[in-house]
């Protein structure tokens, strides 16, 4: 169990030291790891420092992008793995609430009202709108009062459905709005980690590291949630608390992420489905391996966009494009085999 | 033996508008194996959620050894209580014995690894329920009678006074169903467990219970031990159905036919 995420862990690192040396201008590895080390370690002048332009390129234009990429992969895919335990479906992930929608709707407000400020309000719009509707879908999921049994499987997604589909005519609407500023809603709702600064690298690391030590603290009773509410209920496990804090966690962990880079789908679906079927269902070893997993699996798709094809595609555009396909080969494979 | 688990006090429950139970008032006592009667739709299941806790009256009170169950920690609790639900799916890929390790949950502390009790337990549990060479198997790909073996030896590893049962045999074959019940009633016998289920087989319910709990359209029609209850009248007044009930050496219990189309003239 640690074995095999002390190897995830090396492998992200060396993907993270590779792509710091693809792109327009290549960097050789060596020069990768000087500039991090010079950056982070500032001694005297020890003879020959590294090029202030490779320097530059590497700490203060890939890093931050790279960086940004392995922790809202990190941070969409433990997301996703919480939703599905909840929602006692293996194909559950931020979108089947709602709560992408809803952050997306923030943000696009704030792109609409305020787009000089894009900056340092769309994060809180994104959370406003996302935590809206996490409220919306609880609260219509689980009767006319707070205090019954509540917030079955069924009706939370269904009310997920119901809120993301109402938010979508709503995003529309602000596009039809939007004026000289739907190319900015358009771009940014199909999501992109270009031009990401070290702020945006602080926010988004200390709220997906912080939410995951929160989700990973209640992995044992996720599991025993995943059998079932009476199941979990009598085995004396507190479901209504625990699955609130996790829900919350997940949504503000989803939320920051989609407010950094917009829109990326499938990798909160994808991973967690894929990694279940190497490291098992038991989400005390399932949750580190998705995290690390979830950022491998960004920042390689985004290297692919940046550095290797001609043209940038929309990072979105690109987990949709290969994540479909893909999600609807073991989709099919395990219908075949009877299991879902 | 005449200590009472269970005491339930004017209990309402209601599912939005519709009330489920109406009123129910009823003591059972630890050390006795229960039986609960009645046509579909009748609140079986409701009366066993709430007397596992997962479900609580909106007036009145469910009591549980003394105490009001609803201020009882469920941690507690689930040393105390275990059930057994009638409909039981995973959808996860957990192996048998990681399902059947879970009803040790109330006892290992997080982040520790259970300990050879825990491994004893849960070996034993699938001992009885016969679920043993099924142990690395994943539970979503067993049939529903050896899932509900699963589910059953879980509830046996949780190790408590009190054993919930929601037709927990109505999927398996009637040598598995025999088997699990004579072990249950043996536990009853000489460890003081308290058996509470629901039976949809009258003809089963009065060969182990020692009391049966006749139930109606969200009430209670009559609670008394086996032999006084199991009459021709209360299956006409609870089942609408006619029956002749003939009383069998073998089990010290009588059994009942049914009148069908076959047999309009009797």
């Amino acid at each position: 169990m640690v074995t095999e995420n002390l190897v995830l862990l090396g492998l992200l690192c060396l993907i993270v030291i590779g792509s710091a040396g693809m792109g327009y201008i290549p960097v050789p590895f060596s020069d990768v790891t000087r500039s991090i080390f010079e950056t982070v370690f500032p001694g005297p002048d020890a003879g020959q420092k590294i090029d202030a332009v490779i320097r530059t390129v590497v700490m203060d234009v890939r890093l931050p992008r790279i960086l940004t990429a392995v922790f809202v992969g990190a941070g969409l895919a433990v997301s996703g793995a919480v939703y599905q335990g909840i929602l006692l479906n293996p194909l559950a992930d931020p979108f089947t609430l709602g709560i992408s929608a809803g952050a997306a709707f923030g943000a696009s407000l704030a792109i609409l009202f305020f787009p000089s400020l894009n900056l340092y309000i769309l994060p809180g719009f994104a959370f406003s709108g996302a935590a809206v509707t996490l409220l919306i879908v609880i609260f219509l999921s689980s009767g006319h009062t707070f205090d019954r049994q509540g917030l079955s499987s069924n009706s939370l997604i269904l009310s997920g459905i119901i809120v993301s589909s109402i938010l979508s005519a709503g995003i529309s609407f602000l596009k039809y709005l939007a004026d000289e500023q739907v190319a900015i809603i358009i771009f940014w709702l199909m999501g992109s980690f270009a031009s990401r600064t070290w702020m945006d690298v602080s926010l988004v690391s200390i709220t997906v590291v912080g939410g995951f030590i929160v989700i990973y603290y209640f992995s044992r009773d996720l599991n025993i949630i995943s059998l079932g509410d009476r199941m979990a209920v009598t085995l004396g496990v507190e479901t209504r608390r625990v699955m609130l804090y996790l829900l919350f966690t997940a949504s503000f962990v989803t939320a920051i992420c989609v407010s950094v880079s917009g829109i990326i789908g499938f990798v909160g679906l994808l991973v967690p489905h894929m990694m279940r079927s190497f490291a098992g269902p038991d989400n005390q070893r399932l949750l580190p391996v998705c995290f690390l997993a979830g950022a491998i699996l960004m920042l390689s798709a985004d290297t692919v966009t940046r550095a290797i094809l001609p043209v940038e595609i929309p990072i979105g555009v690109l987990t949709a494009l290969i994540g479909g396909p893909f999600f609807c080969f073991i989709f099919r494979r395990n219908h075949m085999r009877g299991r879902q | 033996m005449t200590e009472i688990c269970h005491d339930i006090r004017q209990a309402v429950f209601a599912y939005d508008r519709d009330i489920v139970l109406t009123g129910i008032s009823e003591t059972f006592k630890k050390g006795r194996f229960y039986g609960i009667l009645g046509p579909n739709g009748c609140g079986k299941t409701t009366l066993l959620d709430l007397m596992a806790g997962f479900i609580h009256p909106h007036t009145g009170e469910v009591r549980f050894m003394g105490k009001c169950l609803k201020k009882t920690p469920k941690k507690i609790l689930a040393k105390q209580i275990s059930l057994v639900s009638q409909n039981f799916y995973i959808n996860f890929p957990y192996r048998v014995s990681d399902v059947v390790m879970m009803g040790r949950y109330p006892y290992i502390p997080r982040f520790s690894s259970p300990s050879a009790q825990d491994f004893q337990k849960c070996d034993q549990a699938m001992e009885i329920t016969g679920i043993r060479r099924l142990k690395g198997q994943l539970v979503t790909e067993i049939s529903g009678g050896e899932r509900q073996r699963t589910v059953f030896a879980r509830a046996l590893a949780q190790d408590t006074d009190i054993l919930l049962l929601d037709e927990a045999t109505s999927n398996l074959d009637i040598r598995h169903s025999i088997h699990l019940l004579d072990t249950v009633k043996k536990m009853v016998r000489e460890k003081g467990l308290t058996v509470i289920s629901v039976f949809q087989d009258i003809n089963l319910a009065a060969i182990f219970c020692d009391e049966m709990v006749f139930m109606k359209k969200g009430t209670l029609v009559k609670k008394g031990p086996t032999q006084d209850l199991m009459t021709e009248q209360m299956l006409e007044t609870v089942f609408h159905i006619q029956s002749k009930i003939r009383f069998e050496p073998l089990y010290q219990a009588g059994q009942a036919v049914f009148k069908t189309g076959k047999a309009a003239s009797w």
